[in-house]
């Protein structure tokens, strides 16, 4: 009978001690879950501000500027379709090429650094690319740009070519 | 090794033109400039003859971690440009400073 007795308390004692445990672990467990979600939630959170940012301070009222830009490099790389130009002529168009391309800086690329670094010099590399690579074909010899097709396929394939580019990055970001 | 850096030494045959973020970062390292701006106080940087452009990205990549490091003042104190031809380089280089710095500000905050 003792040995009986001695059991059953054993057991109740087991049962309490793992109801303890277990009561124990789901606590754990929903803190865990609740720490988890917040700060899920927070991150969500700031890249929705961030995001928002972009849209209203920046795209809204600066996205013009982004397409003034590729006008601009069109307008200023249009002589080139039209005669040979010298050296010099063409140093003077890679002038007006840097002078768009820092337009752009001030009027749309910095303005990304104050929602994200990563943003700011995806754009700015995709813009940089656009004019070393419209600098490079002025200078190629062997590019006459005076045929229609050549200055399509290098010129505006180029710049078209950019412009999606900028395009995907932006849109990217904000999706 | 001369407080010096010629950047003819490092132009592809006839080429007229430095551009490119690659080629900034290739003539960074192939000109030990980070090493030189270390060992000397000040280092004469040549700009050669028959050169009709020098893109804002090249000298980005270039200079980054010179001017980072100096900043723009201190930059132009230790770097004296000699320019061999009549290319006004000063432009895209104060762009790239610029750039330089204006990134490294924001980065800060």
């Amino acid at each position: 009978m003792d040995c009986i007795n001695f059991n059953n308390l054993d057991l109740d004692v087991i049962d309490k001690i793992s109801n303890i445990i277990i009561a124990f672990l789901t606590l754990i467990f929903t803190i865990y879950i609740f720490v988890f979600t917040t700060r899920k939630g927070n991150a969500q959170l700031a890249k929705d501000r961030k995001t928002d940012s972009l849209k209203t301070i920046i795209l809204e009222h600066n996205l013009k500027n982004l397409f003034s830009f590729y006008e601009n490099i069109l307008i200023t790389m249009a002589p080139l379709a039209s005669r040979k130009h010298s050296d010099f002529d063409k140093q003077e168009l890679n002038n007006q090429l840097q002078n768009d391309l820092k337009d752009l800086r001030l009027r749309f690329t910095d303005l990304l650094l104050a929602v994200d670094g990563n943003l700011y010099e995806n754009v700015k590399k995709c813009s940089d690319v656009l004019i070393d690579i419209l600098t490079e074909k002025m200078f190629e010899e062997n590019i006459n740009l005076q045929n229609k097709s050549d200055y399509d396929n290098n010129i505006i394939g180029s710049i078209s070519q950019s412009k999606t580019e900028i395009i995907k990055i932006l849109y990217e970001y904000n999706s | 090794m001369r407080n010096q850096i010629r950047l003819e030494d490092y132009r592809t045959p006839k080429a007229k033109i430095f551009t490119g973020r690659d080629r900034g970062i290739q003539v960074r390292e192939d000109s030990k400039i980070d090493k030189l701006e270390e060992e000397f106080s000040i280092i004469e940087f040549i700009i050669p003859t028959n050169l009709y452009s020098i893109n804002p990205s090249f000298f980005e990549e270039l200079f980054v971690n010179v001017v980072t490091k100096l900043g723009e003042r201190g930059f132009y104190d230790k770097f004296k440009f000699i320019n061999e031809g009549n290319y006004n380089y000063q432009k895209p280089l104060d762009e790239a400073v610029t750039r330089i710095l204006r990134k490294k500000t924001a980065l800060d905050i």
